[in-house]
């Protein structure tokens, strides 16, 4: 990691952490609709892996999206706009938070459908091989994921057609309130990776750095041609499944309970000399300033109108 | 202009998907053994195929594009097709094919929630230029599980369109059609005319998507026939020629989203309908067609619009069952008597 | 200035929240981001954080008490400082965001909407109040759109609806059925044609109710006009009658019995229109069975002169001279009341010039006649005064056509003309 990709990463950190910190509270005043899903506490693997992304790679998301959203540098304001289901949103007010995306910026969407992305980024990996790119598909998916029958049909595909696909999974410890280790049959999702003659690493999903190199080397692989690589990065969201989950099934023994990415990576960043304190203070502020950007945006943005109901439907 | 060629219908589609490739390199064709024989050392050395689909229509193309256009997938549907929505959303122009719509269970998640909603969900920023062909039908001792007609189930989703051609000339053109379009469109081929012939004439051309033709002119009823049902149709139209009632044919051709104005139109005329759907009878095309038109057309309709379905059963393996099952001319006529029934003492 | 403290909303569904404990009392001193309150939903509970920095001046909602979903649960403020200014603020807040605000709004009824009763509604025209005329969508329209009224229309369609066919024959041919208002014979022995005519009317006026619609249903009738001259018949009586004094003939011989005579004998000549149409079967009789509709106090009735053709003047004169009598004291029989194979129904006595007589099924024909007519007219180059008498002759237009019923009449006309013929 270079001190550039560190200023990078710490930036967007504290960007999605204030994202989700504001989302939260506005969500409690109930000016936001429907179902919110925050990835504060994950901080580490969007921004470790996305900081080796541009915007011609592809990312399929989850439900639990802004954070990959946010490191895919979509805008804060049009991404809050959005959420709030008003006109200037990246979907025109009609995804919502589960739904935000911008296919400009390689961003294929959060997706509420728990496995919806394995297929698509596998897709999106035969366009970049058919149209010659040098670039590769990241699918972000969970524990929960992980469970479901198409990844391993993805899987599976994939590697018998090498393609340049990476396969991230965040395991938070919890699928909606199930635990993962009840859920899987394998300790790590990582070791499942044999089943389909790929490898799979396992990864401390709060240290930013061990979730950048792992990623750097699997982003490699598949542009070389030498197929995809599954990554379990171990984490832990800071909220609910939803907003308003009162969190009955989390225990201070989880795995990663209490740990802080941010904080972590600060520190080693601070080490390695890859931050200075006034670089922290300038890029929590620039953070926080962005957020409040956005929330002022979203709210001054107007209802979307009625007529855009029927819009977009076809091309 | 060159002749016409008398072709089948699978033929038709499969000149149609060559065509597409060879316009534009973006096209893939994926599915389970759309080429079949991958890394099969006989048959790689040979350029052949194993199957060219189940039934042969994409034969010769993984010779001709390589197999890196022509994709055999595991027997995984719902990577199959949610890949190719993928591809779609990332700039290739994918044929994929599911076989047989039976198998919608393993694969609508992709179609359903993914392309069918990614544009509008994302504010008209997606396209999925997508042509996802699909089998349904009875008539050819499949049994329940290879034999329904569940094109209706796709055309319940906004933002899916759904084309069922009838005959060779309309499969070829409806499919460069869907082609051209932008949209996921869903291709559903009854696996029962694909050796009917008929004539194809060379080089591109379309059928327009949402537009219903016109089969057979008539004054005195008109029935809508979907896919095969159209030749249902018009073998009732013969029958009631000889008793001077005069049928007008409509193949509806796509039936999401299907032609208002040419059915409407028609019944304006005959103040007479029946819709014929090999559907089983509840929520599907031919309910809906009567659905609208009893709305729209109320003031044009002399009698009870009529549809003919098949039975709310699954479709049964015993030929003498699966012919029961499938709607017939004889179930058309007993249904359309009574519509017609004021014309016997004009018209014998 | 003062902030509110709101319930939270804990997920979509939570529509209101208790207030668990609060953990400062009104009072306290409290921090921007400090918990201030517990709250819960029906499985859910959260602590809730003060909005701002000051000290807590209202608890609006108690522990253990519920309020829905951002309602204000206390306020936070200055030391001193009003608390209903928050209240205001806050209000003007909230409608800033219409989406929330109209989702916390009660559903209201409109207080003033229509109670639309419309079970009992039908579109004019589209069945009488006890009988349901099945008529296609099409049809209704054509039908309003040339105002013809439907329930004189026959329908040919599936379940005998009314069609376009059935609009296209009327607007070219005309009504098949006469409006059901006209004067009329009795029709005995048809059947009717729904169980619920004549529903609530006594048992004559019920069987005339059913027969009248019978005749409707089961018919096209047309009725065609003509008159003739009568001052040879009123001279050919009064000769009649001259001679029966003097040869002390105990005999009525009205113009009736006369008129009756003339129509028996051209339905001899014309046995078309001496004819019953039932069950599908068309009978033509050499026999005249004749009936002559009575008129009662309660109703009307057609005693039936058996085998007209058989019988003389006298004896016609006779017989329903008798019948008549029999029917006016109650005391016809079914026999008599049965079995006619036309009818005669006089109006004259009325001062009715012209009318439209229902058929008195299942004859083919039914004569009405109309009271005397005064006219000039030129005889032998003089203005002259004569009399007519008006014929209303409705047919079966099933059996017949205009043309033959015209010759009928012709043939009718030429016996009243021509009274001598009578006797021959």
């Amino acid at each position: 990691m270079e001190k550039q990709d560190a200023l990078w990463i710490y930036e967007k950190m504290n960007e999605i952490r204030q994202f989700e910190d504001e989302v939260h509270h506005i969500f409690s005043k109930g000016s936001i609709p429907g179902f919110v899903h925050l990835y504060a506490g994950e901080e580490a693997v969007a921004t470790g892996v996305m900081s080796q992304l541009d915007d011609d790679d592809y990312i399929t998301s989850t439900h639990r999206g802004h954070g990959h959203a946010i490191a895919k540098e979509c805008d804060l304001r049009y991404m809050m706009a959005e959420i709030m289901g008003k006109k200037d949103g990246l979907g025109k007010g009609k995804g919502g938070s589960m739904h935000v995306a911008d296919i400009d910026k390689g961003m294929l969407g959060a997706n509420g459908i728990v496995g919806g992305g394995f297929g698509l980024a596998t897709g999106a990996a035969i366009s970049i091989r058919n149209l010659g790119k040098e670039n590769v598909a990241v699918c972000f998916f969970g524990d929960g994921g992980a469970n479901e029958g198409i990844f391993h049909e993805a899987l599976n595909f994939a590697s018998i057609l090498d393609l340049p696909v990476v396969f991230i999974c965040e395991n938070n410890q919890y699928a909606e309130g199930t635990a993962h280790r009840y859920a899987s049959a394998t300790e790590t999702i990582a070791e499942r990776a044999s089943a389909y003659s790929m490898p799979g690493e396992f990864v401390d999903g709060i240290d930013v750095e061990d979730v950048f190199d792992k990623t750097k080397a699997a982003i490699e692989r598949a542009k070389n041609g030498e197929g995809p690589t599954l990554i379990e990065c171990s984490t832990y969201r800071n909220y609910g499944h939803f907003e308003g989950d009162e969190q009955k099934y989390k225990s201070s023994d989880d795995v990663n309970a209490g740990r802080d990415c941010i904080e972590e990576f600060k520190k080693k960043a601070m080490e390695n000399e890859w931050l200075t304190e006034e670089d922290a203070q300038r890029l929590e502020t620039d953070a926080k300033q962005k957020v409040e950007a956005a929330v002022e945006f979203a709210e001054n943005s107007p209802e979307p109108d009625i007529d855009s109901l029927y819009e977009d439907v076809f091309a | 202009m060159s002749e016409n060629r008398n072709m089948t219908f699978m033929g038709a589609i499969n000149e149609a998907i060559d065509m597409s490739m060879e316009a534009d390199d973006n096209v893939i064709v994926i599915g389970t053994d759309v080429s079949g024989g991958a890394e099969i050392e006989h048959l790689e050395e040979e350029k052949e195929d194993s199957f060219g689909g189940v039934f042969g229509v994409t034969q010769g193309l993984a010779a001709k594009y390589t197999r890196n256009r022509v994709i055999d997938t595991p027997i995984a549907e719902h990577v199959t097709i949610s890949s190719a929505v993928g591809a779609a959303a990332t700039g290739l122009r994918p044929i994929a094919e599911t076989m047989f719509n039976d198998f919608v269970g393993f694969m609508l998640d992709p179609v359903l929630n993914q392309g069918a909603k990614m544009r509008y969900m994302f504010g008209g920023k997606a396209k999925i230029p997508m042509t996802m062909r699909t089998i349904h039908g009875a008539g050819a001792g499949a049994a329940a599980q290879h034999s329904q007609t569940l094109y209706g189930m796709f055309a319940a989703i906004p933002g899916v369109k759904v084309v069922v051609p009838s005959n060779p000339n309309d499969a070829k053109g409806l499919f460069l059609a869907a082609m051209a379009d932008d949209n996921l469109v869903v291709f559903s081929e009854d696996k029962t005319l694909y050796g009917t012939k008929g004539e194809v004439p060379e080089g591109h051309y379309t059928v327009e998507l949402g537009k219903a033709g016109i089969a057979r002119e008539g004054e005195d009823l008109t029935i809508v026939g979907i896919g095969k049902m159209v030749q249902v149709a018009q073998e009732v139209a013969e029958q009631l020629e000889t008793s001077n009632v005069s049928v007008e044919v409509i193949d509806l051709r796509t039936v999401s989203p299907w032609d208002e104005e040419t059915v409407l139109e028609s019944v304006k005329k005959t103040g007479r309908l029946v819709v014929v759907d090999e559907a089983n009878p509840h929520n599907n095309t031919a309910t809906d067609v009567a659905s609208v038109i009893g709305d729209i057309g109320f003031d044009y309709l002399d009698g009870p619009i009529k549809t003919v379905c098949a039975p709310d059963t699954p479709v049964p393996f015993s030929a003498n069952l699966e012919q029961a099952y499938i709607p017939h001319a004889d179930k058309v006529m007993d249904v359309a008597s009574e519509l017609i029934e004021d014309l016997k003492s004009v018209k014998s | 200035m003062a902030e509110n403290i709101v319930m939270p909303k804990l997920g979509m569904t939570m529509k209101e929240g208790t207030v668990e404990e609060w953990h400062k009392s009104v009072g306290d001193t409290v921090e921007a981001g400090e918990t201030v309150a517990t709250i819960s939903s029906e499985k859910l509970s959260q602590d809730v954080e003060s909005p701002g920095a000051g000290e807590l001046l209202e608890i609006k909602v108690d522990a253990g008490d519920s309020i829905e979903v951002k309602g204000i649960m206390g306020v936070i403020g200055e030391a001193g400082e009003s608390t209903v200014e928050a209240g205001s603020a806050e209000d003007e807040g909230e409608a800033e965001t219409p989406e929330t605000a109209g989702k916390d709004e009660p559903a209201e009824t409109p207080a003033e909407a229509p109670q639309t009763q419309n079970a009992d509604k039908r579109p004019a025209g589209s069945a009488q109040a006890d009988v349901r005329i099945f008529i296609s969508p099409l049809a209704r329209r054509m039908a309003a759109e040339h105002d013809l009224p439907i329930e004189q229309i026959e329908g040919t369609g599936g379940n005998g609806r009314i069609t376009r066919l059935d609009i296209n024959r009327v607007l070219a041919g005309g009504l098949d059925k006469a409006a059901a208002a006209g004067e009329t014979a009795e029709a005995a022995g048809t059947t009717p044609q729904a169980a619920d005519v004549g529903e609530g009317l006594n048992p004559m006026r019920k069987t005339i109710a059913r027969n009248m619609r019978a005749s409707l249903d089961n018919t096209a009738q047309l009725t065609l006009h003509r008159k003739a001259e009568i001052d040879q018949l009123i001279d050919f009586q009064k000769k009649l009658r001259t001679e029966a004094e003097q040869s002390s003939i105990d005999v009525k011989l009205s113009l009736t019995v006369l008129i009756a005579k003339a129509t028996v004998l051209a339905l001899q000549d014309y046995k078309k229109m001496n004819s019953r149409y039932e069950n599908g079967e068309l009978t033509e009789y050499d026999a005249v069975h004749l009936g002559i509709a009575t008129a009662l106090d309660e109703g009307l009735v057609v005693p039936v002169v058996k085998h007209a053709e058989q019988k003389s003047i006298g004896a016609l004169a006779e017989e329903i001279r008798d019948l008549s009598a029999q029917a006016r004291h109650g005391e016809a029989s079914q026999e008599t009341l049965s079995g006619s194979t036309f009818s005669i129904s006089n109006m004259g006595g009325s001062g009715v010039e012209y009318f439209t007589p229902i058929l008195n099924t299942a004859e083919s024909g039914i004569l009405g006649v109309g009271a005397f007519q005064k006219e000039l007219a030129m005889v032998n180059d003089e203005v002259t005064e004569i009399t007519k008498i008006p014929f209303s002759l409705t047919f079966d237009h099933q059996i017949l056509d205009g043309a033959a019923a015209g010759e009928f009449l012709t043939i009718l006309v030429r016996y009243i003309e021509n009274p001598y013929l009578l006797v021959l």
